[in-house]
């Protein structure tokens, strides 16, 4: 693999603040996220696509964030689970998990808040097979995933609810 | 970084406010046989799986897990069926899919595209979970902890359900499509 040693400078909008930062154009995402911008709810689990414990929303889109190369984000809007508060749907997942006591270890939590969140930005009422879709792409090794289930079936109705 | 380390959380407080606690426990142990009742120390749960087998592929896939134990009082119902589901998807991942292989004493399964966790798709459409909370009269050891405990019966309960459907007891986990395959001589769709 070819490392470019050039940094070049990328502007985004990070959780709603304009960022500015000077990288590698295949510096991985989640690496700024998490040792250059001081945010760590982003998780490295594989590192090769297959756990989504890294996932970020890309223009209301959950992506994992150690495929994304830094060069991608160039005038995106990016939210991290940090940022998620400020999304009603976020909200709505959030209080729902919490609630349901949808996980144990938490490893996998951002991933499948922010999978679950990015699913009611696009379906308002999503039924058991759309969840199981919108989460296919997440390992947990805790939970056996029902909890997540359950849970992620009150945040579509919380949200359709508009609670 | 807003981070703090343990060291930095713990001088934070002077040595009299630190929280503390001390306890001391007993694990029961046996050295392969014990005396009275051995359900009170080896197995305190009931699991059923009903399961369908792809006579072509060799696929397994676990549709149904119930789960039954009797470890005493529940404390808390969200981290009880925590462990027991839980235990219960991580017992189906080391039954069907899940291996750690070795070469010349290296691990060559490193990562999730070739060790194999359950996903969502892999779990099963439903489970569950029953408690027995009652103990009985002449248990000598208590309520028990669950941590973890879903996972022990799951092997034994999908072999059966795998046994019921094609007559095979596969005895090695995983029981990949291969061995289900090779055990049963391959099948062929079944006849309408
Ligand atoms: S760390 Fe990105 S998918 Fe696992
Ligand atoms: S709660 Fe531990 S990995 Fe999901």
């Amino acid at each position: 693999m070819t490392h470019h040693q050039t940094r070049i400078t990328i502007r985004f909008v990070l959780n709603g603040e304009p960022v500015e930062i000077a990288a590698r154009p295949d510096d991985r995402f989640v690496d700024l996220l998490r040792d250059r911008l001081s945010l760590p709810g982003a998780k490295v689990g594989c590192g090769i696509g297959r756990c989504g414990s890294c996932t970020v929303l890309v223009d209301d889109v959950a992506m994992n964030g150690c495929l994304l190369l830094a060069y991608r984000l160039e005038g995106r809007k990016v939210t991290t689970i940090e940022g998620l508060g400020s999304l009603p749907e976020g909200r709505a997942v959030m209080a729902a998990f919490s609630e349901g006591n949808a996980f144990q270890c938490g490893y996998c939590a951002p991933g499948f808040t922010l999978a679950m969140t990015a699913l009611l930005m696009r379906e308002t009422m999503p039924d058991e097979a759309d969840i199981r879709e919108a989460l296919g792409g997440h390992v947990c090794r805790c939970t056996g995933y029902h909890s997540i289930l359950r849970a992620a079936a009150d945040a579509a109705l919380k949200c359709g609810t508009g609670d | 970084m807003p981070l703090l380390g343990f060291a930095a959380l713990a001088q934070s407080l002077d040595e009299a406010e630190r929280p503390a606690a001390e306890c001391n426990f007993a694990f029961p142990i046996s050295h392969g046989t014990v005396e009275g009742n051995a359900r009170f120390l080896h197995c305190h749960s009931a699991v059923l799986a009903r399961v369908a087998v792809d006579r072509v592929t060799g696929m397994v896939e676990v549709l149904d897990l119930d789960q039954h134990t009797a470890a005493g009082p529940v404390m808390d119902v969200a981290n009880y069926s925590g462990q027991i589901e839980g235990g219960g998807v991580q017992g189906l991942g080391f039954t069907l899919t899940e291996d750690t292989l070795i070469e010349g004493g290296a691990f060559t399964s490193r990562n999730f595209d070739s060790y194999m966790v359950p996903m969502i798709a892999d779990a099963p459409a439903n489970m569950r979970v029953f408690a027995m909370e009652e103990l009985d009269a002449d248990d000598p050891y208590g309520p028990r902890g669950v941590g973890e405990l879903g996972i022990s019966a799951v092997s034994p309960a999908i072999a059966a359900a795998v046994a019921d459907a094609v007559g095979v007891w596969v005895a090695e986990a995983p029981f990949s499509p291969e061995k289900i395959l090779s055990r049963t001589g391959g099948m062929t769709a079944a006849v309408e």
